[in-house]
């Protein structure tokens, strides 16, 4: 009996860590495979101009709420830790690089990753299990250069003109708050902040490398386990909660290893 | 001409095609009946390489598509339109766009000239004045009906039939069965039509091949199926029997 236990067991964990491996393979051929569709991008057009409008629109409501109140609670964060210990422009530069380096494209992207993630995902399940995506096949259409890649490059690139447009209304929030509502700091000293230490290299890598980078993880994964999916709707659910799981777990540690890498 | 030699598929193991034998004549429709389970779907999306068998050919106008690379796989391809037994009608489209999909990505049509097959063809269905209707609006019929509209769009030589008529009453059913044999005679398509519906078969059928248990067991005209195997037909009509 105690055999059996130990043998399911191991089998168990050999059956996970294969399936595992399995995965991370299908998923590396499934972003070559993508890549490779870049070749295509002119016979795809119009599904691209399609995916960089439909993510725009559903995505600005929501980027627009998160971006004034992240401006908002880094302000009040900011003033109530430092104010009493540091030069105030010192706490407006602080406010600033925290927003545009970490705060912003990270909690933007987690969100994201719910929102596009997991309704990508979803929507390419449900393709997939009502034999949408075999009937793309039987026009001679690749549903990677259909569904996939269109989807991945509006991802790489709208991320960043979010993260942007966000960075900017958190800035203008936290300005507004700083010297027109809580008066701790003048317009002068809060832009003298901004500029302190300013350096190129962190607007890019906050504004656009991170957020290119999260972009691709959220649209290829959303992608990529809806065309996974099985079994009905309970699979598509499946599909749906893995893509944002698997997302954010990855967005948040490669916000680690990127900050690490190249700052 | 469609010729399947020796074609083999599974799933898990299990063993869903045991060495399928069969030709498919042009200008025919041919019926492959059987129960469900047998692997007629299976059959189906090998035809048109969906899935890829694990032994066997098919010889398409003489090309044996198993062993084509992707992309002159896409090719033979453009020779089939494949009628999915739900409809698959992509849901984020309207009727029009559904059906003007694969003019406007393969053959770069302009939209007037796009405008016009897509009337046409919707008129030859039943279907006319949908245009603007999005799947989710059109009943089971609707739907089959639009399907084969989107089949029939792209001028294929062969069409391929999931199980036209299941889900379907009585009337939308024959409206299927007359829509089959209509666009056989209008266009003179090779249609291959996978059913368990004797009424089906009986009203498309050129040539009959019976499917059991994996494999072929017999292939003739609609006659020699009542003269031979009128067992397999009363097994198959008490299975379906509501």
């Amino acid at each position: 009996m105690e055999d059996i236990r130990k043998e399911n067991f191991f089998v168990r964990i050999g059956t996970k860590g294969i399936e595992f491996f399995v995965l991370v393979y299908e998923a590396a051929v499934l972003f070559v495979e993508t890549i490779l569709q870049l070749t295509n991008i002119y016979f795809y057009r119009r599904q691209i101009a399609e995916q960089f409008y439909s993510l725009a629109v559903t995505t600005l409501p929501v980027t627009s709420i998160i971006a004034v109140f992240i401006g908002l609670g880094s302000t009040v964060q900011g003033t109530y830790q430092t104010s009493a210990l540091t030069p105030r422009y010192f706490t407006a530069n602080v406010i600033f690089k925290s927003a545009i380096l970490e705060l912003t494209p990270i909690v933007l992207s987690l969100v994201l990753a719910g929102k596009i993630g997991g309704s990508l995902a979803a929507e390419v399940g449900s393709m997939r299990i009502s034999e949408q995506i075999d009937a793309l096949e039987s026009l001679s259409l690749d549903p990677v250069g259909f569904l996939v890649m269109p989807r991945v490059l509006a991802g790489t690139i709208m991320l960043p003109v979010m993260t942007i447009y966000a960075n900017i209304i958190a800035i203008f929030s936290s300005f507004f708050m700083s010297t027109a509502i809580l008066h701790w700091i003048s317009p002068g000293e809060y832009v003298s902040g901004m500029k302190m230490g300013f350096k190129v290299f962190e607007m890019y890598f906050g504004n656009v490398i991170k957020p290119a980078i999260f972009g691709i993880i959220i649209a290829f994964f959303g992608s990529f386990f809806g065309l996974r999916a099985k079994g009905g709707a309970k699979g598509v659910g499946v599909a749906s909660t893995t893509a944002v799981v698997v997302s954010a777990v990855l967005i948040v540690i490669l916000d680690y290893f990127l900050g690490e890498l190249l700052l | 001409m469609i010729v399947i030699r020796g074609l083999r598929k599974n799933f898990e193991g299990k063993e869903v095609l045991k060495g399928i034998d069969l030709e498919i004549p042009d200008g025919k429709t041919t019926v492959i009946l059987g129960p469900s389970g047998q692997g007629k779907t299976v059959l189906l999306k090998n035809i048109i390489g969906l899935y890829k068998p694990d032994s066997g050919e098919i010889i398409v106008d003489g090309v044996d598509i198993t062993r084509l690379s992707r992309k002159r796989l896409f090719e033979i391809r453009k020779k089939f339109a494949f009628v999915f037994q739900g409809g698959a009608l992509f849901d984020f489209l309207n009727v029009k766009e559904n059906l003007a999909l694969y003019l406007r990505m393969h053959l770069k049509m302009k939209e007037d000239e796009i405008e016009r097959k897509v009337k046409e063809v919707l008129r030859v269905v039943g279907m006319s004045g949908t245009e603007h209707l999005y799947p989710e609006e059109l009943s089971g019929g609707m739907k089959k009906r639009v399907a084969i509209a989107r089949a029939v769009i792209s001028s294929p030589k062969y069409i391929l039939y999931d199980e036209p008529t299941t889900g379907l009453d009585r009337t939308n059913a024959r409206v299927v069965n007359r829509l089959i044999n209509r666009l056989k005679e209008k266009y003179g398509v090779t249609s291959i039509v996978v059913t368990h519906d004797i009424e089906c078969m009986k009203t498309v059928a050129d040539r009959v091949a019976l499917l059991k248990e994996g494999k072929i067991i017999f292939v003739g005209l609609e006659e020699e199926v009542e003269e031979k195997h009128l067992d397999y037909l009363y097994e198959l009509e008490e299975e379906y029997a509501v």
